[in-house]
């Protein structure tokens, strides 16, 4: 049986059919070179989305967002921070400070001065008195 | 396997006609004689064989060397063409109607004409093997594949290509020598 299977191995393809299909074959487009190099870009530029993306969220998830609305949304807050604004501003509040102080002492000082004005007349109004009472006293004991 | 294949692929990759014609001259007859034997005339024979050069030309670029032969991609593309056919034309193959054509036209040579009618019968009776039966014994006696090749070629493992082809041979003998429960008339689809 063996010997009659290889009596198959005659079987040949007509030469004529075998010239027409190569010709035919080798002169029709592989297309699927076109195809393989515009999937093999498409695949890049997914990845690159993908990576792009992935950055992204990275960022926002490590404080990218916070740091970004400091920046953007309050530009005030960010000159605050300026060391020498800073000083500035630290210097101009002792100024402050010590004008209100001048003035709450100059303020306390009339109204000491008044306070103590009255005690003195108060006092020598005590002092009269005293006398009056001494002077009625030795009247009294005389 | 082709001399310098690897190469010859390679460059058929690149879209070079040269080398894929080198691998179409040493591949064909192997390929046609594969569908020859599954379909029931030389013009179909043909127009799948046609049909598989040119797929194997356009999808070369898909083609990935995972250690099997070069071969065994062509032959799965061939299986896969014979199996469309037969789904697309729901085509069955006729055991009474089988190849007159091909006996007619080798008749013409009156020398050959005892070959022929031999090839003929073996054509008709392997048509009623099971199509796992089928390949294995065209692999392994026509195309002088080894049991490795055709275990890569069928996707399946070496004991089990020898397994198949002891049954197959079996039961062609059996058809062939004349077996009371073969009587011939038998109707396969592939």
């Amino acid at each position: 049986m063996e010997r009659l299977l290889t009596k198959l191995k005659s079987i040949e393809p007509n030469k004529e059919f075998k010239e027409r299909s190569r010709a035919l074959i080798l002169n029709s487009p592989q297309s699927g070179i076109s195809i393989g190099i515009f999937n093999r870009l498409l695949n890049s530029a997914q990845f690159s989305a993908a990576f792009s993306l992935a950055a992204i969220f990275i960022f926002l998830i490590i404080g990218g967002l916070s740091m970004l609305s400091q920046r953007i949304l309050s530009p005030a807050l960010l000159s605050s921070l300026d060391p020498e604004n800073l000083t500035e501003e630290a210097a101009s509040l002792d100024f402050q400070i010590q004008l209100s102080q001048a003035e709450y002492y100059e303020e306390s000082a009339e109204k000491v001065e008044i306070a103590l004005n009255e005690t003195s007349g108060e006092l020598k109004n005590l002092e009269n008195r005293e006398e009056e009472l001494n002077k009625l006293l030795n009247e009294i004991t005389l | 396997m082709l001399e310098g294949e690897k190469n010859h692929i390679k460059q058929a990759k690149r879209g070079n006609k040269e080398a894929f014609g080198l691998l179409y001259d040493h591949y064909l007859p192997k390929i046609y004689r594969f569908v020859l034997l599954k379909v029931s005339s030389r013009a179909e024979a043909e127009d799948l064989t046609h049909e598989v050069f040119l797929s194997a030309w356009q999808n070369i670029h898909n083609y990935k060397d995972r250690g099997h032969p070069f071969s065994s991609w062509l032959y799965q593309i061939a299986k896969n063409s014979v199996i469309d056919f037969y789904r697309t034309s729901k085509k069955n193959l006729q055991v009474e109607s089988v190849s007159e054509e091909f006996v007619k036209i080798d008749a013409l040579h009156p020398e050959s004409l005892n070959t022929d009618l031999e090839i003929e019968k073996l054509k008709r009776l392997i048509g009623l093997l099971k199509p796992d039966y089928q390949d294995v014994l065209i692999m392994k006696f026509i195309e002088d594949l080894s049991a490795e090749e055709i275990a890569a070629n069928l996707d399946k493992s070496e004991g089990a290509v020898r397994l198949i082809q002891h049954r197959a041979l079996k039961e062609l003998k059996s058809l062939y020598y004349g077996d009371p429960n073969n009587n011939g008339t038998l109707t396969h689809e592939a």
